[in-house]
């Protein structure tokens, strides 16, 4: 019995550290000078230095993933919440063009972001918000918004409607049955709304591209860029891509409590 | 019943659901400080009439009075009600204290008399020691008294119970009635209980409303139901699907009557009878199982009926019920009171008690007269 | 030789002893129930037999072979579980599938046709199960297991998610089974009425641990211990404690005010000893010979072909008598005091720690 559990673990670790591999060296490399970056066979021990991270600071990058978090942030956040109130309206009430209404939602995700460059970029510019932190996060809620209010809907379905009758007999308010009762029976499916939604994010690049200035750009832009320069600085690139990881790190590690709940919840009925 | 002494009235009361008319014109009142039982088929309305009494569903039309005042437009917060829902909703993220108390936090009450409330209710119902787990730690029982604490705790007009003994165990469920019927006479509130269940709702006692269909077929104690339905449908409900009926003719011989049909004859006893009856009609005679016998167990009285061949058994508790195929092809059911176990194909002869069978016209509506059993 | 022996098997899952020293003997031919309330250990010991599961200790036997490091596919066994577990294709390729490459096409279909004879699901042979009643359903995996021909067939609460009523047409469909298939049957289930309506024999558990063993009317009427006297029966036997008076040539036990006296048991080393009579033993008023109780009537229960009466006895004893003829309750009042009897003959002993002597 004991053979096989550590079979399995060493096999486990195996196939855990291939995924996790990249990641590893990418931190690794963001502390190798110059020197060291290109020697082969690839060292693994040296001398760890902080020259990428300084130059990286006068290049402005933690301004850039400072920028991510705004955006992103703010965008996931108005987007969960919002999507939360629409998922419990179109749960709970009847109303006519309710079907409609679903099938709109879904259906502006069904296209390509792509589609909507140009539409966009003219929109904002003619808004004159082109460049701002507001152009971005309205195309991230957007975004997010269709998936946050179809997924949070289905967790909102599992609730039995008694609930939400017990907490009125009980004299709860709406917003008080939200806090206290609603929202923690499906915080891990929110949970999994939020990071379906970061993942769609943080990492976007096409239209933050195009919809940001040089003040307001993301580190998905920056990084970006920091490749068009002559010669590829890889000890730079990684150290960006560390600094880029730590917020997301930092969040998963807070949540990983309700991430496998909630990824889990809606599989098995 | 006075209408001084009833705590909900429904008038004239329409509900619409979807494009299905749950209740064309119901007239019914509950009495204060009384428990009532509200027997139905699934479908016949009884989760509907509770939650029209409570504010969830709007009545089309008609009024809903809960202690001399219509309370048709506000909303279920408002009306001082209490419910215990089919499917329990306990609040899952909350400890058991939490539930039970959550009817008191939101009235304000101070801290201490809280405390006091709950563990007052929580020691009536033996749960005392779930206080501090959360629902999904508690078993099937545990639970179910839970959701009956949070239901109780909070001074009402009206409490409203949804078949909240449902899925439990035989055993459980009796302690579970036991202390039901003890806490509404100690604490007299209105309770109205709802069951599909007519073993159910005889043991709870009390009055009950039969419903079927929407409309309330026949109110009364339980043994009235049983032993004196107001027609066949009734019985064959109450009767838990166990009663035999058998469709038949009656034919006049010498001055007496006898009900015929493809298995036996038998002679109605004309004391019975209400009145003469018309012939060339069709009539459904009812026998209780436990009024018919194989020849072993008879006991005075009992006359022949016809012949059985036995296929089948349900032992229930000391009794056992025989399930026997007759000779056309009908099944006729005996109940004997102790473990009988017939081998599979055995042929009994069958007796019945003559003066207990329940004689319905073609329009299911009894022809006897009843014997006085209250 | 049995068909099934358990000897002395125990299974622990980490600190919960699921199966205490268990020995069992089936007997060719029979149907066992195995009954007791859930986490009695009934579900492992049918997994155990299977081979689901690994016995921690003792050994099992099938067919009078040692199959106790045998895989399930090698044992001979047929399992039947609480969800149906149906191929998503026609009910005769469902019941077909495990004798595929065991036998001559003709053979097969003979067996599948004769399998579904006795369930009466010949007319629904070609059609797709998800098309079918869920209790249509559970007799296609029933139909399933008996084509297999096994040693054992093993079924784990079958009826437990049918609706009631097709748990009782489920129930009839066991007894012509018993009639008309040859084969040996171990049931498990928690309902105890299930249990008394189908077993040749039903083994009672408790914690783990076999309570009794015996036919519906031994363990109705003689139960070995408190819990299967409390168990059995609805209501449970009642039991009172009593005071023992004396021993020797006669006992004589004191309840509240009364005395009694029975007839001279072994093994009895006691001062109290536990009475025990089922709820339709008990009747009205006083009769000579009888153990004569005293109480005051709680409430009255009117359950159709039954009714109950609630007696408390005093001393924080209750107990609960049962007729079915209305009459004998009908002048008895709520906040009465009545006399009950007993006849001795219906009176068991058990001991204060509940074993029955």
């Amino acid at each position: 019995m004991n053979v096989n559990k550590l079979l399995w673990t060493i096999i486990a670790f195996i196939i855990v550290n291939i995924y996790i591999f990249p990641v590893y060296w990418i931190y690794l490399t963001a502390f190798k000078d110059r020197a060291t970056l290109f020697e082969l066979p690839p060292k693994v021990i040296f001398t760890p230095v902080w020259d990428n991270f300084d130059e990286l600071v006068r290049y402005g990058a933690i301004q850039a993933v400072l920028n991510s978090v705004i955006v992103t942030g703010v965008s996931i956040a108005i987007s969960l919440f919002l999507g939360f109130l629409a998922a419990y309206a179109l749960s709970r009430y009847r109303f006519p063009g309710k079907n409609l209404i679903l099938f709109y939602i879904i259906s502006t995700r069904m296209m390509p972001p792509i589609v909507f460059i140009i539409p966009i970029y003219m929109m904002f510019s003619y808004l004159g918000i082109k460049g701002s932190y507001l152009s971005m996060i309205l195309f991230y809620i957007g975004l997010t918004l269709p998936f946050s209010v179809w997924m949070t809907k289905t967790f909102v379905d599992d609730v039995s409607i008694e609930i939400d009758q017990a907490a009125q007999l009980d004299g709860f308010t709406t917003f008080k049955f939200f806090r206290k009762i609603l929202i923690p029976m499906i915080a891990p499916g929110l949970v999994a709304v939020l990071v379906f939604s970061l993942l769609s994010v943080w990492n976007e690049f096409l239209m933050a591209n195009i919809l940001s200035s040089p003040q307001t750009r993301p580190a998905s832009v920056v990084l970006a860029n920091i490749r068009g320069e002559r010669g590829f600085n890889w000890g730079r690139v990684a150290a960006l891509e560390l600094i880029y990881t730590i917020p997301v790190v930092i969040l998963i590690f807070l949540i990983q409590k309700y991430l496998v709940r909630g990824l889990t919840l809606g599989v098995v009925r | 019943m006075k209408e001084g002494s009833l705590a909900v009235k429904l008038e004239n009361l329409k509900v619409v659901l979807g494009n299905k008319v749950v209740f064309k014109n119901l007239n019914l009142g509950f009495e204060r400080g009384k428990l009532t039982v509200v027997l139905g088929p699934p479908g016949a309305g009884k989760t509907t009439m509770l939650k029209t009494i409570a504010g969830f569903i709007e009545p089309s039309e008609g009024k809903v009075i809960i202690e001399g005042k219509v309370v048709n437009d506000l909303p279920p917060s408002q009306r001082n009600v209490s419910m215990v829902f089919q499917t329990l909703a306990l609040y899952p993220n909350m400890s058991v204290f939490e539930n039970i108390a959550a009817p008191l936090t939101a009235q304000g009450l101070s801290k201490e008399e809280i405390e006091d409330k709950v563990y007052g209710i929580a020691k009536l119902l033996g749960i005392t020691h779930t206080l501090d787990r959360k629902p999904e730690t508690l078993s099937g029982g545990e639970y179910q008294r839970v959701a009956i604490a949070r239901c109780l705790i909070k001074e009402a007009h009206v409490y409203l119970m949804d078949e909240p003994f449902i899925n439990l165990d035989l055993k459980i469920r009796s302690n579970l009635r036991d202390e039901l019927k003890k806490l509404a006479e100690t604490l007299s509130k209105t309770l109205i209980f709802v069951t599909p269940d007519p073993i159910e709702a005889l043991a709870l006692g009390e009055t009950i409303h039969v419903l079927i269909g929407g409309e309330v077929v026949q109110t009364g104690k339980g043994i009235e139901l049983y032993k004196m339905p107001i027609s066949l449908d009734v019985a064959d409900y109450v009767g838990g699907g166990l009663f035999n009926i058998f469709k038949g003719e009656i034919i006049r011989k010498d001055s007496e009557y006898f009900f015929k049909n493809e298995d036996f004859i038998i002679k109605i006893p004309k004391e019975l009878l209400l009145n003469d009856l018309p012939l060339n009609s069709e009539y459904f005679l009812l026998i209780m199982p436990e009024n018919i016998k194989p020849r072993s167990f008879i006991e005075e009285n009992y006359q022949h009926l016809t012949k059985g061949k036995a296929y089948s058994i349900e032992v229930l508790g000391g009794d056992t019920l025989i399930y026997y195929e007759l000779e056309s092809g009908n099944i006729l059911k005996s109940l004997v009171n102790t473990i009988y176990r017939p081998s599979v194909g055995l042929e009994e002869e069958l007796y019945f008690e003559p003066s207990e069978v329940i004689l319905f016209n073609k329009d299911k509506v009894p022809v006897v007269k009843w014997n006085k059993y209250t | 030789m049995e068909q099934v022996y358990l000897e002395s098997v125990s299974k622990r899952f980490g600190k919960t002893i699921a199966v205490n020293n268990l020995t069992l003997r089936v007997k060719k031919g029979e149907f066992i129930v195995i009954l007791g309330p859930s986490g009695c250990g009934k579900t492992t010991t049918l997994r155990i037999i299977a081979g689901l599961e690994r016995p921690d200790k003792g050994r099992v036997f099938i067919a009078g072979t040692d199959v106790t490091n045998i895989p399930p596919g090698k044992r001979q066994v047929a399992m039947v579980f609480q969800f149906y577990a149906l191929y998503p294709t026609t009910v005769f390729n469902n019941i077909a599938l495990p004798l595929k490459g065991k036998m001559s096409k003709t053979e097969l279909e003979r067996k599948v046709r004769e399998v579904a004879k006795i369930l009466e699901i010949e007319d629904l042979l070609h059609v797709n199960v998800n098309k079918l009643a869920i209790f249509e359903k559970q007799k296609v995996a029933l139909a399933r297991a008996l084509a297999k021909e096994a040693e054992v067939y093993l079924l784990d609460e079958p009826l437990t998610l049918l609706d009631p009523v097709s748990r009782i047409r489920m129930r009839h469909e066991f007894k012509k089974i018993q009639k008309e298939f040859v084969g040996t049957f171990i049931y498990v289930t928690h309902d105890q009425f299930e249990a008394m309506s189908l077993a040749d024999r039903i083994v009672v558990m408790n914690n783990g641990v076999l309570q009794q063993e015996g036919t519906p009317e031994e363990v109705y009427f003689s139960p070995r211990n408190t819990f299967v006297a409390t168990f059995i029966g609805e209501p449970g036997m009642n039991l009172i404690r009593a005071e023992v008076l004396e021993e020797g040539e006669h006992l004589r036990v004191k309840i509240g005010e009364n005395t009694i006296q029975l007839p001279a048991k072994e093994g009895l080393n006691d001062n109290e000893v536990i009475i025990g009579f089922r709820p339709e033993h008990v009747a009205m008023g006083k009769r000579d010979g009888y153990l004569l109780l005293k109480g005051k009537v709680l409430f009255k229960e009117f359950l159709g072909y039954r009714s109950l009466l609630h007696i408390d006895l005093g001393d924080d004893q209750r107990i609960i008598a049962v007729t079915n003829k209305l009459s004998h309750f009908m002048k008895v009042n709520k906040n009465n005091i009545i006399e009950l009897s007993i006849k001795p003959e219906n009176i068991l002993l058990f001991s204060k720690d509940g074993e029955r002597i």
